[in-house]
């Protein structure tokens, strides 16, 4: 007979060193390819860790727009990219004069936010089904931020479609 | 969590997966094979025999199995070979992880994980199937193959959105996202006699998912990420075992369209007017979850007769039909929806 918790305990930190673990490798690899790969192992643990916590409808969000969508639009822009599998070019760290105090400052805010903030560390007894409350939060409490988001999000597409429009239009005119 | 949940989880896993779903997609090829021979005036497969016995081809499963085992497994010269082994996994998987939130029958007991979150897990899971087709072409390092999935990536993309989007009605209507609850909506009466099916209250949006699941599915009339007659695909290089699994898998992911379109639009294991809380228990019980497997063969025939009556599309068709006519349909689809629902 196994214990519930220590079962659970147990999944959260083999997720955890695989968030890490895959993460080092989006960072490390030299092949752009791997270390998309790489994301999507990190994505993924972390929606694992999500589903752990009972967040079931973050975990779900998180695969779908993230592993399903983000990550393979990146994986369609690599394989169009030239000379991707030269490892010479691909995943080179530049600039890591600047890049290592960058991360060192980003990892200390962090880590102030996270030691500094009053986490409720009790666990919370009543986990039920979690969809339609946040559906109903988002349309009534959050209904401002939500639209607003909504907009943003429309602007960037118009953006984006804008801008490869215009590369478009030189080529259209020979 | 003791130790007899997690034996009949696993059991029901082993059940529902590698018993139900495998080997429906496995009679499936048999089906399918034997269903296009129909359709051309052909006799189709017959000569397989053990010992004799044919069981009208029926043994043709068993030997491409036992083909697909003991051919070379090539890999290309140049290929990625850890991505090349990874990719027919990351293809046939994800279709087998769906039926997890699949209910078979009423109650808890005849679903392996119900969950809260059930259709929504549906697309987080099967949106993966594109990496099996995408990794599958990049790591044979053959042009043709990257191309096929490139329109692979594309087309299965540009599909989920509409898929996702029909489903938005259903939701509405039935107030909730789990697989089980739903099909528990179903089982209420319209003015008191018509079963309050999908199917019944969302036509529009049964045609546009089924539409859009067989594009994800990359059959024909929307099979050019493969074009296996003439235009070469993502699985040009693979052989043997890892072909079948690609192959395997696209008749896997038959089945878990069959059973997604039986659960939301056609009632589920709900037999009409008969028991719709579930509750009754004995061979109602069984009834029902023979009434489930029998939609989701029903589903799985209409799905191999629209592929063996449509000629392919061409490119630009797909796409323009899944983002010019789909979508839109999609969003009229769900606005029409909350019209009625408001007045009513």
């Amino acid at each position: 007979m196994m214990d519930a918790l220590t079962l659970k305990d147990a999944l959260f930190w083999a997720f955890a060193f695989l968030t890490v673990g895959f993460g080092l490798m989006v960072t490390f690899h030299r092949s752009l390819v791997h270390a998309a790969l790489g994301l999507m192992g990190t994505l993924l643990s972390v929606a694992c860790i999500y589903g752990l916590l009972d967040a079931d409808f973050v975990a779900v969000t998180q695969i779908i727009v993230y592993v399903g969508g983000v990550l393979i639009l990146f994986l369609f822009g690599v394989f169009l990219t030239r000379r991707i599998d030269d490892i010479e070019v691909s995943n080179l760290s530049v600039n890591w004069m600047v890049a290592v105090p960058a991360g060192l400052v980003l990892l200390a805010v962090i880590l102030y936010a996270v030691i500094s903030s009053p986490l409720p560390m009790a666990p919370v007894d009543a986990t039920g089904p979690t969809v339609e409350g946040i559906g109903n939060e988002f349309l009534s409490r959050y209904l401002l931020p939500f639209e607003v988001l909504s907009v943003i999000l429309l602007a960037v597409l118009v953006g984006a479609l804008m801008m490869a429009r215009r590369e478009l239009k030189p080529e259209e005119r020979d | 969590m003791d130790l007899t949940f997690l034996l009949m989880t696993l059991l029901k896993i082993v059940l529902i997966c590698f018993v139900f779903a495998m080997i429906l997609g496995a009679i499936l090829t048999w089906g399918e094979r034997k269903l296009s021979a129909v359709v051309q005036d052909r006799i189709g497969p017959n000569r397989a025999s053990i010992l004799g016995v044919t069981a009208l081809g029926l043994m043709h499963p068993i030997a491409d199995m036992l083909k697909a085992f003991t051919k070379e497994d090539f890999v290309p010269a140049g290929a990625n070979r850890f991505l090349f082994a990874m990719a027919p996994m990351l293809a046939m998987v994800p279709p087998l992880v769906v039926f997890a939130v699949v209910p078979f029958g009423p109650g808890p007991d005849f679903v392996i994980a119900p969950l809260d979150t059930g259709v929504l897990f549906i697309f987080a899971i099967g949106g993966m199937g594109i990496y099996g087709a995408t990794l599958g072409g990049w790591s044979s390092n053959n042009s043709f193959a990257l191309l096929g999935s490139l329109r692979a990536a594309a087309q299965m993309i540009s599909y989920e959105v509409s898929m996702g989007l029909n489903l938005v009605g259903i939701f509405m209507i039935f107030g909730t996202v789990s697989l089980s609850n739903i099909v528990l909506g179903q089982g209420q009466l319209l003015w008191g006699w018509l079963p309050m099916w999908g199917i019944v209250v969302q036509p529009v949006a049964f045609i546009l998912f089924m539409t859009a699941s067989m594009a994800e599915n990359k059959r024909a009339p929307f099979d050019l990420p493969e074009g296996e007659s003439e235009i070469l695909g993502y699985n040009l290089e693979y052989s043997s075992m890892r072909f079948a699994l690609f192959f395997l898998s696209e008749f896997v992911e038959i089945v878990v369209i069959a059973a997604m379109a039986a659960t939301l639009f056609f009632g589920g294991w709900q037999i009409p007017w008969v028991d719709p809380q579930g509750t009754a228990g004995g061979w109602i019980t069984v009834g029902q979850v023979a009434a489930f497997v029998g939609k989701v063969v029903f589903l799985c025939w209409v799905q191999l007769i629209i592929r063996w009556t449509l000629p392919r599309f061409r490119y630009d068709q797909v796409m323009a039909l899944g983002w010019k006519y789909l979508l839109p349909l999609s969003l009229l689809n769900i606005v029409a929806t909350a019209v009625v629902l408001a007045m009513l």
